[in-house]
Order: structure tokens, then sequence, then C-alpha cells
């Protein structure tokens, strides 16, 4: 296990490299059509050869890595930090409705009533952004829920009535006293967020609710394999596909040790 | 109920449209439970230690596939669509499956029928089914929810006339009193689901974890 680890960690970390520098590793822009070269096989010049506009389909996997790199972790940040923030300031009822009421409606079909209202002639820049806020606005629940959960047993707990009996304010007892015991719950909410953003986006983008173009993103990726001819034809066409279980097994590895350990320490 | 923005009767659209989704979820939820609680017996109850690292690979295999992708590579391959339901389902009701199959597979009152003679059938139904009946019902509530949420883009992908189709053509002509409308369906058959479950708890006598 350690072994996957380490392997899972490396592949992981050279992905997120490739991604960041993205300008670096890419041979073209992901936005540059060679016009003489129109869904060319892989050669020497396309590695994994080109769309139908003629680019680069390498140049855009690594780029397209790059803004799940930035974004997924971005967007999962801002529902840890909603959750954590609705269910510190928010009264308990409120917050217990509302949970209820955001976790019995399907995560993605919340994201598609949010997502029809964004307005048509948006840039694709402000296009990703506002994909992403969304998915971590519209995912706030879960983690509220388990936070809100944590907190009813530190409400309990002798320490914080000796806070507040000692006249420390809000703030302080939240940022001194509070998050250290919070800590763990809010790395582990954002680690498990993180895979199930990935495959919303990739379930996004082939639904074409996603990134939009030219801007390139796992999920538009993948719409090429709405059309199995082309990718019975054309196997290669499976590369983002392989990136993305790639790095969703990387991820499952990485995050099934800490779960072992901690059932370790918990029944022993 | 009010009209779509193409001046269609709502009612009329989701009656049209639930059938299809219904048994898409129906089966794909049932499949679903049935193979992620095979998994997790033999997970649990394998003598062989390889056993639940093999059924941990394949759950954690079938997590990295998006459902979609999966949807279409079974809509190609003109296989039942449910199983894509259910094999999505797998990954995500493993872990609850296993935490709670190995409580209870520690409790006193199972060690106590096992050492009676109690023979296999009579202990999966009665003791651990009977022992874990709350919170088996609180995670079929979370199953349906996955499994709708997951027949959106199958049904979208693959042609399939049900509520998720229905649910991106209305985001896709931005048709906001047919989604509000579907939103409130939803959200109603969810709660009602997880009410009902509650009522079962409390008829059976036990608590809900």
């Amino acid at each position: 296990m350690k072994l996957a680890r380490a392997i899972s960690m490396l592949l992981l970390a050279l992905i997120v490299i490739v991604g960041l520098a993205a300008p670096l590793f890419a041979p073209y822009k992901y936005d540059q059509q060679f016009r003489e070269s129109i869904a060319s096989p892989p050669s020497k010049r396309f590695l994994i050869g080109t769309d139908d506009v003629g680019r680069d389909r390498l140049s855009r996997l690594i780029y397209a890595t790059r803004i799940s790199v930035l974004l997924v972790p971005a967007a999962a940040l801002l529902s840890v930090a909603l959750g954590l923030g609705i269910s510190l300031v928010g009264p308990r009822w409120l917050i217990s409705g509302l949970t209820t009421l955001f976790l019995s409606l399907p995560w993605i079909f919340a994201f598609i009533v949010m997502r029809s209202e964004l307005p048509l002639n948006t840039s694709p820049a402000v296009s990703v952004m506002l994909t992403f806020a969304l998915m971590g606005f519209a995912g706030w629940a879960y983690p509220a829920r388990v936070f809100s959960g944590s907190l009813r047993q530190i409400e309990q707990s002798d320490w914080l009535l000796c806070c507040r009996a000692s006249g420390m304010p809000f703030l302080r007892i939240a940022g001194r006293c509070i998050w250290p015991h919070l800590r763990s719950v809010a790395v582990a909410q954002f680690r498990v967020l993180i895979p199930a953003y990935i495959l919303s986006e990739a379930s996004l983008g082939l639904l074409g609710l996603g990134v939009a173009e030219p801007l390139p993103s796992w999920g538009t990726m993948l719409l090429e394999l709405r059309r199995p001819d082309l990718v019975q034809a054309n196997p290669w066409l499976l590369t983002p596909l392989c990136l993305l279980m790639v790095v969703m097994v990387c991820l499952e590895i990485l995050d099934a040790t800490p779960r072992k350990a901690t059932a370790g320490e918990i029944t022993s | 109920m009010a009209e779509s923005l193409h001046d269609q009767p709502i009612a009329g659209l989701l009656r049209e449209r639930i059938k299809p989704t219904a048994w898409l979820i129906g089966w794909g939820t049932a499949g679903g439970c049935l193979l992620a609680g095979l998994l997790a017996s033999c997970a649990v109850w394998s003598a062989h230690p390889a056993v639940p690292v093999a059924t941990a690979s394949v759950s954690g295999l079938l997590l990295a596939i998006p459902p979609a992708v999966l949807g279409l590579a079974f809509f190609f391959l003109q296989a039942p669509l449910a199983l894509v339901i259910a094999l999505a389902l797998v990954p995500r009701l493993y872990g609850t499956l296993i935490a709670i199959l190995q409580d209870v597979n520690v409790s006193p009152m199972l060690i106590a029928a096992r050492a009676r003679g109690v023979g296999p059938i009579v202990i999966g139904f009665r003791y651990i089914a009977g022992a874990a009946a709350s919170r088996l019902t609180a995670l079929l509530g979370i199953a349906v929810v996955i499994a709708f949420g997951t027949a959106v883009p199958v049904e979208a992908l693959c042609d399939v006339p049900g509520l998720g189709q229905l649910a991106w053509h209305a985001a896709t002509a931005r048709d906001l009193p047919l989604l509000c409308a579907l939103a409130l369906i939803i959200t109603s058959g969810v709660t009602l689901l997880h009410a009902m479950g509650d009522i079962l708890n409390a008829g059976l006598g036990g608590e809900r974890a």
C-alpha cells in the first residue's frame, strides 16, 4: 500500500506540475488552429492528433489539466468555506432545513438549474469561473451538515463554556478554540469534494453545460466520446478519459490510506 | 401546475416522462444495492486477505469512471442502462455498507446466534438486516438521490425520454417554470421517501444512525 501511495503521489504531483506550467509543456496554444491538419492522427508533430478544427489535442489536454488543477480545489475550498461559515453563524433550525433541502435535490440537478440562469453572452473566461464558482456554491450543504454535527459536539464541551465564561469574543473563540477542532474535518471534506467535482465537471462537460469553447477542460475534452464511430477509428481519443481515470484512482488510493489508519486508531 | 415556456402543461410533461426515469432509478438502485451489498459482504466475511483488496479495487475503479461515459459505453453496446446506475451506485454505497456490516458483525447478538448454530440465511435476513435496518433505510434514501443525479446525464446522453432528459432540455432552453416544477417534484419525492424511511424505522423500533 505504501508503494501504491508513493506512486499515486508522484503521478499526481507530475500531473499538477504539468498542468500548472501548461504554457511550458504544451507544444502549442490551446486555441491555435492548424487548418492543414484537421482531425489528423497522431504524428511526431501532434502526439495525440488534432481535433475537428485542427487544434492540437495534447496542448488542449495540458491546458485542460491546468483548469482542473486550479479550479477544482478552488471550488472545493469555496464549498468547505461556505459550509463552515453558514454552520458557524446560521441558526441551527435554518441550517438543518436548508441542508435537508439541498441534499434532497440531486447535486447535478441543482447545478443545472443555476447554470441555466447564467447569461448567454458571457466570455469563456467568465463562463469557466462561473461554472466552478457555481459548483462550489451548490456543494455547500454536505460540508455544512458535517460541520454542524461537529459543532454540536463542541458546543457541549466544557472548554467552550470556559472560553465563554472568561469573556472571550466570538471571533477569538472561533479562531483560537473551535477552528483547531474543525481543521481535520475541513481537510477531510475538502479531500472528499475534489474527486466529486472532477467527476461532476466531466459529466457537465459531456452534457455541454460545463466550460465554454474554446477553453478546454477535462469535461469538454470528453465530448468527442459521444461519437462512437470516431472513437472506434481513433482510439487515442480516449486519452483524456485515461488521464481522468488515473487521477481519480490516485486520489482514491491517497484517500483510502488515511481512512484505514483512522479506522485502526478508532478500533484499537 | 403551470405551463412551460413552450406552452405545454407541465403536469402532462411530467406524467409522460416519469415512467422511464422510475424504471431506470428503480432497477438501478436495486441492482446497485445488491452489487454493493455483495461486494461488501465478500470484503467483510471472506477469509482470504486478498478479497477485501480486490473488492476495494473494483469499487475504486468504478468510482474513477464518470457515469456519463459509462452510460455512453452501455448505450453504444446496447446494454441495459439501469446497469449504469447500478454500477455508479456501487462505489458510493460500498464504503458505508462495509462500515455497517463491520459494526453488525461484532455485535454480541450475532456472535451468540452463530454460537447457537443459526443458519447463514436466517442470520442474514433476521439478525444482520434486522440490526442494520434503520441505517440501511437511510442509505437507500441517499442511493435514490444519487441514482437520480446519475440518471440526468445518462438520460440526456442516451436519449431516454425521462425526467433527467426533460431537465436537461429545460436547462438548455432556459425554461425556468419547468425547472422549478421539476425541482419541487424531485425534492418532495425524496423528502417523502426519507419520511417513509423514518416511519418504517419507528415501526421497526430502530434508531436512525
